[in-house]
């Protein structure tokens, strides 16, 4: 194995988040029917059958110009005004969760079909800086959705790129990503946020979401989320 | 119900529900067929050109507990057993399983957002309608070369297929 380290940005920038809101959120990621908050016991959550984790106070957006997969800038807030939006963080080499999420989310909006929530914005991240490229993202999606945006983020070197991906998730709560280490064949491990971060019209998220919601479930709440409703 | 009961069970259910529900290896009992056998093996054709992941279930129809240690194909640099877990900072990752306890009639099941076998390097695009074949070696039962049917993106991974552990 070589000496090289592990990038230091996650776990440096990880610290500023609090246990019990990581337990929480890891709650919510795999178990999708209870809505705990860090300080109260956990509660059956949702009248009306709804997924993901109640936000109060709500998520802001993170307000950062990203780099859309043609290369040209894409400032976050000023694009998705008012508009359902889905911002989700993962990597193109994610052979699993990151696909089926993405393809959940498609295959969702097939089913909605028409009429309210059936053409979220959806924002993909990628948070693998080096294998991420605009060009590999464009290609990653198109095979998904190719309506989906891909974004990277906007910087002169790695370092400016990796702090606005730990910055922008700092604004949703979200722990710093963690890049593996490479095995002999260069293939590395890279963990990222498994929540699904959802925005309606007035440009705040109240749900967040685990990464395994069903089709059928995203067929329920997008359509209620773009009428304004979110309990 | 005590709290100290409600606490216990709240904790266990924090271990557990990663484990039993994202992950798989569902150790539902089988038939005894009196052989292991590789069953329903597919790969969808991936969004990523150079990494894809193979599903399947293990069928340890045998009285024997058995154990996967290896996996090999020809048509990718890497190939290896990956769980999808998320740890409890909430981040998806992946953990490498060097050998898989495959219990005596059992089926183990790789399913999405659990076990798969990951291909990384992948040194052709896979096709729909097409085969590769992964050779597994078992502890006990020796090796089995499972044909792998390669399936359109999304056809095994949608809904249904997909996310159980919902309710």
């Amino acid at each position: 194995m070589t000496a090289a380290p592990t990038p230091p940005w996650s776990r440096r920038r990880v610290l500023g988040f609090g246990a019990a809101g990581a337990a929480a959120l890891a709650l919510g990621a795999c178990s999708l029917d209870r809505g705990s908050s860090p300080d109260t016991d956990a509660e059956p959550e949702p009248k009306g059958d709804w997924s993901g984790t109640l936000l109060d106070p709500p998520f802001p957006k993170p307000d950062f110009t990203f780099t859309d997969v043609d290369g040209k800038p894409y400032p976050i807030v000023e694009k998705t005004k008012g508009k359902l939006t889905i911002l989700f963080y993962g990597y193109t080499n994610c052979p699993d969760v990151c696909p089926i999420t993405l393809n959940t989310l498609a295959r969702a909006k097939d089913g909605i079909g028409s009429g309210p929530g059936s053409n979220p914005l959806v924002l993909f991240v990628g948070v693998d800086v080096d294998r991420d490229t605009p060009e590999v993202l464009k290609t990653y999606l198109n095979a998904i959705d190719p309506e989906f945006v891909g974004l990277t983020p906007t910087g002169k070197t790695k370092a400016e790129k990796e702090a606005m991906i730990v910055d922008s998730l700092a604004v949703i709560k979200q722990a710093a990503p963690e890049i593996g280490e490479p095995d002999e064949d260069g293939n590395y491990i890279v963990g990222h946020p498994s929540a699904v971060t959802v925005y309606t019209a007035d440009d705040v998220a109240h749900r967040l979401y685990p990464s395994n919601v069903r089709q059928s479930q995203w067929v329920k709440d997008l359509p209620r989320l773009d009428k304004g409703t979110y309990t | 119900m005590s709290r100290l009961i409600r606490l216990v069970l709240m904790v266990s259910a924090l271990v557990v529900l990663p484990l039993a529900g994202c992950g798989s290896g569902d150790g539902a009992k089988a038939e005894a067929s009196g052989e292991l056998r590789v069953l329903d093996a597919t790969v969808e054709v991936p969004p990523n050109p150079t990494t894809a992941s193979i599903r399947m279930v293990v069928d340890n129809g045998t009285g024997t507990d058995d154990e996967l240690v290896g996996v090999a194909s020809s048509v990718a640099d890497t190939v290896s057993v990956h769980r999808s877990e998320t740890d409890a900072k909430g981040l998806a990752t992946m953990v490498p399983v060097k050998a898989l306890k495959i219990p005596a009639r059992s089926k183990v099941t790789f399913e999405p957002g659990g076990l798969h076998v990951m291909l990384e390097g992948l040194s052709g695009s896979l096709k729909a309608g097409t085969t590769i074949k992964l050779k597994l070696t078992f502890a006990h039962a020796g090796s089995r070369t499972a044909t792998v049917r390669v399936v359109p993106f999304g056809s095994t991974t949608s809904d249904s297929s997909a996310h159980d552990m919902e309710h």
